[in-house]
């Protein structure tokens, strides 16, 4: 049976357009997932509050930074998936899931002694360590860390699946995939994801919420650094209230980040490969930059013009 | 077989990608954990994750692309670079501003370098800037390119011989098809060699970005920062380091075991 070469076209824009809402979501649970167990940059804060007196219930999983964490997860997951879907030839769909769910083991593993160490070690300066703490997030950073690392293995799954896959003598690799093992794309996207979560996600947590007795519209003194707030709206502050305000913008955005890149990357790369001329990419990869510093410039003039010089 | 040109081809390459990629780092914002509580200015990472983060894109689409010429995969994993670069910056900056509600602002200098604008009224006290304000922005997108390009200039050349090494075993390589366009079509036995190069590349990242971050120790904001006059000394450093690790991956290259492994890869 012969397809219509646009038809294989319109198939490949879908599993396109499922790659990037899959890296979308998948980056939206990293942010939160990593809010959740103050793993990133604003876990200095977590780790200093009882050093200047501040006693918390914050859940602090810091067991490196977090594009290693993340990279780690990445490789574990899609280096199962690889055993099990090219070596006992399972289907992939299961494969995924199993291989996200041993992942999501070692991964809490990692979470309950990095948790435990870090809180004994501030023991010193009377930080007590709560048992319900662990026992009530465990399972939602769990949760998160299987919906990351299902979304990383079942991208790095499409994208060489794609490179190889031939319909009907039309060879899909020369649109859009890459030729790495599955392992290596599963440790080099959860890098990435890693990077993006901490350097944008990461704002809204530390800036706002470890900060929300500070005033809105001030960056955060050094003075005040380690005088996180520990009462939430009932009672003190979990890291699940953590979440529950981060997932509102924090975690949108940082999937939006992501899901942008592999988006507008692989899109320029896409239509170079079509027209089949390379200049296309370069040429649209360079408006691309130029819209974006324009884009930035825009916002940064706005905010200096509504919020006004420091008084 | 493996010619002394060819190797010598390479080794320029690696070490010089080492070069950018250290001053890839010196151009980025990198803001560190202060940025995270928009107590400095920059982006809320370090440096080793903020460039092998951007550089990954730039790996990405070198694979992809790796049968065109060399100059164009190298310009092309630059541009993939910058625009993840520029894409985390400028959402860095919308949680900023919304969800912080603080203007982009630079400390170390009074006006910004790119739009010459007053930019210290709006630094809160206590805090060295926060946001990533238009000079740094540039700066990173500059460095986020030198830095795609660095990664490229090590995977280009290790892809390369070790695929002819894989498909023409017997015939010398010509240190000409090191730079021009490639002709072969790829398939599943080859995937090891991507592998091998992806690696080799991601671990030039981590060498030379932590080089560079000993020597910034935490907070840069751009090329003017004071902190950006120590260039000239690590990138020497990280010369003479991708220059030992480039040695490492020649003789990796030239040892009979390796080249055993790659004939039975090829099928020869």
């Amino acid at each position: 049976m012969g397809f219509d070469p646009s038809f294989v076209l319109l198939v490949l824009l879908g599993i396109f357009a499922l790659i990037v809402l899959l890296i979308t979501i998948g980056e939206w649970f990293e942010d939160i997932e990593s809010d959740m167990g103050s793993q990133s940059n604003p876990n200095s804060q977590v780790q200093l509050a009882p050093q200047v007196g501040v006693l918390h219930r914050l859940f602090n999983k810091a067991i490196s930074g977090e594009p290693v964490s993340q990279g780690l997860n990445g490789v574990i997951g899609a280096t199962l998936f690889t055993i099990f879907w090219w070596g006992l030839k399972w289907h992939p769909a299961l494969a995924i899931a199993i291989a996200a769910a041993i992942t999501t083991l070692f991964h809490m593993t990692l979470s309950t002694t990095a948790h435990v160490g870090r809180i004994t070690s501030s023991n010193v300066f009377g930080q007590p360590l709560y048992y319900d703490v662990i026992l009530t997030q465990l399972p939602l950073i769990a949760s998160h860390a299987f919906i990351l690392t299902s979304a990383l293995v079942a991208v790095s799954y499409l994208f060489y699946n794609l490179f190889f896959a031939v319909v009907d003598s039309i060879k899909l690799g020369q649109y859009l995939g890459y030729p790495i093992a599955i392992p290596l794309l599963g440790l080099v996207l959860g890098i990435t994801a890693g990077a993006i979560g901490s350097s944008t996600g990461d704002v809204h947590y530390g800036a706002e919420r470890e900060f929300q007795h500070a005033p809105y519209g001030e960056g955060i003194p050094m003075g005040l650094h380690g005088h996180i707030a520990v009462k939430a709206e009932v009672g003190y502050r979990m890291s699940m209230d953590m979440a529950y305000f981060c997932a509102k913008y924090g975690g949108p955005l940082t999937g939006l980040t992501y899901g942008m890149i592999i988006l507008l990357d692989n899109f320029r790369l896409f239509m170079g490969n079509i027209v089949g001329n390379v200049a296309v990419n370069v040429v649209i990869g360079i408006v691309i930059v130029i819209v974006l510093i324009l884009l930035n410039r825009y916002l940064e003039k706005w905010a200096r013009k509504k919020f006004g010089p420091y008084t | 077989m493996i010619g002394i040109e060819t190797i010598i081809i390479m080794l320029i390459m690696i070490a010089i990608g080492g070069v950018l990629i250290c001053a890839g780092v010196f151009f980025m914002p990198v803001g560190g954990a202060p940025a995270a509580m928009s107590t400095a200015t920059g982006i809320a990472t370090g440096c080793e994750m903020m460039a092998t983060g951007a550089g990954i894109t730039g790996l990405l689409m070198s694979a992809a692309l790796y049968g065109q010429p060399s100059y164009i995969v190298i310009l092309n994993a630059g541009i993939s670079s910058a625009i993840m670069m520029c894409i985390t910056m400028f959402v860095a900056n919308l949680i900023a501003v919304f969800g912080k509600g603080v203007p982009p602002a630079l400390a170390t200098v009074d006006r910004d370098p790119v739009t010459k604008e007053n930019v210290k009224p709006y630094v809160t006290p206590g805090t060295v800037g926060h946001g990533v304000p238009t000079a740094s922005y540039v700066s990173g997108a500059i460095g986020a390119f030198l830095g795609g390009i660095g990664g490229a200039l090590t995977f280009i050349p290790i892809l390369r011989i070790a695929l002819y090494e894989c498909i023409t075993p017997e015939l010398a390589i010509d240190p000409s098809k090191l730079l021009g366009s490639l002709a072969i079509d790829v398939g599943y036995q080859h995937v090891p060699l991507f592998v091998l190069a992806g690696i080799s590349a991601l671990a030039m990242y981590f060498i030379n970005a932590n080089i560079a971050a000993y020597s910034i120790r935490g907070v840069i904001e751009g090329w003017w920062d004071p902190k950006f006059k120590r260039l000239p000394k690590t990138a020497l450093t990280c010369f003479i380091a991708s220059l030992v690790f480039g040695i490492l991956v020649a003789l990796l290259l030239n040892s009979e075991a390796f080249i055993y492994v790659l004939r039975l890869i090829g099928g020869g």
